[in-house]
């Protein structure tokens, strides 16, 4: 009982240091989206300083995150029942939901074999047409150049 | 009686989690990138590493593969992307989801996230169902809206990574912003950026709860690789004649498997040290990886074998060897020229604001010159973009129309001497009347103003030449009118 409260405590705060996170985010834009539909449409919406103060408000969360964890851990505590099922009670009372047929698991016949043989040589091939045909370089290109909105930045 | 087991041998890390964090590093070995907040530029940037890790993170060496795919997909009007289909039908055939289990950084990540001890949630059928959302998003986002965007505005826009990929905002956008060198891109965040954090945050949350959340439902890699599962060189194999039907593997398994070795099995051997039977065993072809001796073998913290030592000792030498090269021989890109000072004008000569930018002499496509001296008394815009980048591509007809109806203000657009089609024919295809201008193949152009690898980017001069703005990111109209009041009102 005493361990479930600990590991509901955690969750708990786990859950205010994510939700303190995303209203430091959605609070910053709600902010600088408000300067520029003021009519400076040039102006910031994240700075660093912004962020940092907002990331600072977080941190008494993040601490008491870290130091109740520190104690979880000291105390040999685990989320996960050791040697129990990982499914729910209803999929375990339910053996149909498993497929536990020995001949479909793993499969190393001849066919697939084979099957396994040609994709290998399908993929050399392409490999070896994609260098020829620039895909290859489109691959190098995109990959040494950054596409700003490509990763979110804007 | 059970041997009570020390701190050690009850904490330290599986041999499993050596290989993700060795791949982990192994990936992002470009650690001065962190640093000077520059991307790695090298030739090995071609190659797709198996696992889920961003492209534009400082550290990358490699190419993520889905990052890659999209690409392909975006730019399927001009060639197939044979290389990339190539490269994922080989990783599929020979690892098959073993790269999720193995050699994936965010696997990792998301496994070292659900150690939090909290409540954890059980799989169940509603979790099962879930796993089959990563097959709409591989469509959806990795392939169907790529394609979309390539057919109808002819541009590069990698839809999963846009707007969902929680790697590219943690190791892409979050590894940039931290160097204190690229402070300029905070100026470009908005919307996208706080929906991209948003999204890492839930699914880092969701992660504390629920075993591998990200790569369970959303992850369209593991989608990719699970086609494979059944047939790949490395696998879970069952010995038909040893096993009971007990379940226990697949009962005790973490992800959705029904059956070991399905779609959804990472082959991460847990359920080899479980069976009772010594039914289970993790394969290479015929060769055996991980047998349930050794499973319990390293279960117990007894020593590795020697082949086991050997195998660890060349790839500890690969890795030392990637790191020296990538960080100490390996050319770095030339980093921008540091503003000067000219007697002749009396104005600094650079590419910040209030500097002169120096002046340069062009051809332009399709005929004729562009000379900045001649621009002094207009206001100038000078755009660098590519073909190949998406938001590039969308905001140029911004540009048209500022030319437009602002007729005495000069535009430039610069395009990357990087060059996957020919751009005269795409010019003439798109039919914007602007003046248009290839960088030379050393890139001078692009580095007379800093152009950098990020990419687009404005630069806007008054009419005395001067730098008002010089920013990496994507512009609207409105912002390129407020940049020409912001021109007019400088001088």
């Amino acid at each position: 009982m005493k361990k479930k409260v600990l590991l509901w405590i955690q969750a708990a705060l786990c859950v205010l240091l994510f939700a303190r996170l995303a209203s430091v985010f959605l609070g910053i834009y709600l902010e600088g989206s408000a300067a520029r539909a003021a009519g400076d449409v040039t102006a910031r919406i994240f700075t660093r300083e912004k962020l940092g103060q907002g990331l600072l408000r977080a941190l008494p969360l993040l601490a008491s995150n870290i130091a109740f964890l520190l104690c979880c851990l000291a105390a040999g505590l685990s989320g996960e029942k050791a040697g129990r099922p990982v499914l729910t009670r209803s999929l375990a009372r339910d053996p149909s939901f498993f497929l536990m047929r020995p001949s479909a698991v793993g499969d190393s016949s001849r066919s697939s074999a084979v099957l396994r043989a040609a994709l290998l040589v399908l993929a050399a091939l392409l490999i070896i047409h994609g260098v020829f045909n620039g895909s290859l370089l489109d691959a190098l290109y995109k990959a040494i150049n950054i596409c700003t909105e490509c990763i979110g930045l804007g | 009686m059970a041997e009570k087991k020390s701190w050690w041998q009850a904490h330290r890390p599986t041999t499993r989690r050596l290989a993700q964090l060795y791949c982990a590093l192994l990936y992002n070995a470009n650690l001065k990138g962190f640093v000077t907040g520059r991307i790695f530029t090298g030739n090995s940037k071609a190659v797709c590493v198996p696992g889920l890790n961003c492209y534009s993170c400082p550290g990358a060496v490699g190419a993520c593969p889905l990052g890659a795919l999209q690409n392909a997909v975006a730019s399927s009007g001009a060639r197939a992307g044979t290389y990339v289909l190539g490269i994922l039908l080989l990783f599929g055939v020979l690892l098959g989801r073993t790269v999720c289990g193995w050699l994936c950084p965010a696997g990792m990540l998301q496994e070292l996230l659900y150690k939090i001890p909290t409540p954890k949630l059980s799989k169940s059928r509603v979790t099962r169902i879930l796993s089959y959302l990563k097959y709409v998003i591989l469509a959806v986002f990795a392939v169907i809206l790529p394609l979309w965007y390539a057919l109808r505005e002819q541009a590069a826009v990698p839809a999963f990574c846009k707007y969902i990929c929680p790697a590219g905002t943690l190791e892409g956008a979050g590894g940039l912003l931290l160097s204190p060198e690229n402070s300029d891109l905070f100026s470009m965040l908005g919307a996208l950026f706080t929906n991209k954090a948003v999204i890492l945050l839930f699914t880092g949350l969701a992660c504390i709860f629920c075993f591998r959340a990200f790569c369970r439902f959303l992850c369209p890699l593991g989608a990719v690789y699970g086609l494979f599962n059944r047939f790949s060189l490395i696998g879970v194999r069952v010995d038909a004649s040893r096993c009971t039907g007990c379940g226990a593997c697949v009962k005790n398994c973490k992800m959705d498997v029904r059956r070991v070795g399905d779609r959804e099995c990472i082959h991460c051997g847990e359920c080899v040290a479980r069976c009772s039977a010594c039914a289970l065993s993790l394969k290479c072809g015929k060769a055996a990886l991980l047998t349930p001796e050794r499973a319990k073998n390293a279960a117990e913290g007894k020593p590795r074998k020697t082949a086991g030592r050997i195998a660890w000792g060349i790839a500890l030498a690969v890795l030392a060897f990637v790191l020296v090269w990538v960080n100490f021989v390996s050319p770095s890109p030339e980093s921008a020229p540091l503003p000067a000072v000219t007697e002749e004008s009396g104005l600094p000569v650079g590419w910040e604001p209030g500097y002169k930018l120096e002046d340069f002499t062009t051809d332009l496509i399709g005929g004729g010159s562009f000379d900045l001296k001649e621009c002094r008394g207009h206001v100038t815009f000078i755009n660098l973009w590519a073909t190949w980048c998406g938001p590039c591509v969308r905001e140029m007809p911004y540009f048209v129309r500022l030319q437009q109806e602002h007729p005495e203000v000069r535009v430039l657009a610069v395009h990357s001497s990087l060059v996957t089609e020919p751009v005269e024919p795409y010019l003439q295809q798109q039919g914007w009347p602007l003046a248009f201008a290839l960088d030379t193949d050393d890139g001078q152009l692009y580095k007379i103003v800093n152009g950098t690898e990020l990419l687009p980017r404005t630069v806007v001069l008054n009419a005395k030449g001067e730098v008002v703005y010089n920013r990496p990111g994507s512009v609207t109209y409105a912002v390129l009118e407020a940049l020409l009041k912001q021109a007019e009102e400088s001088l």
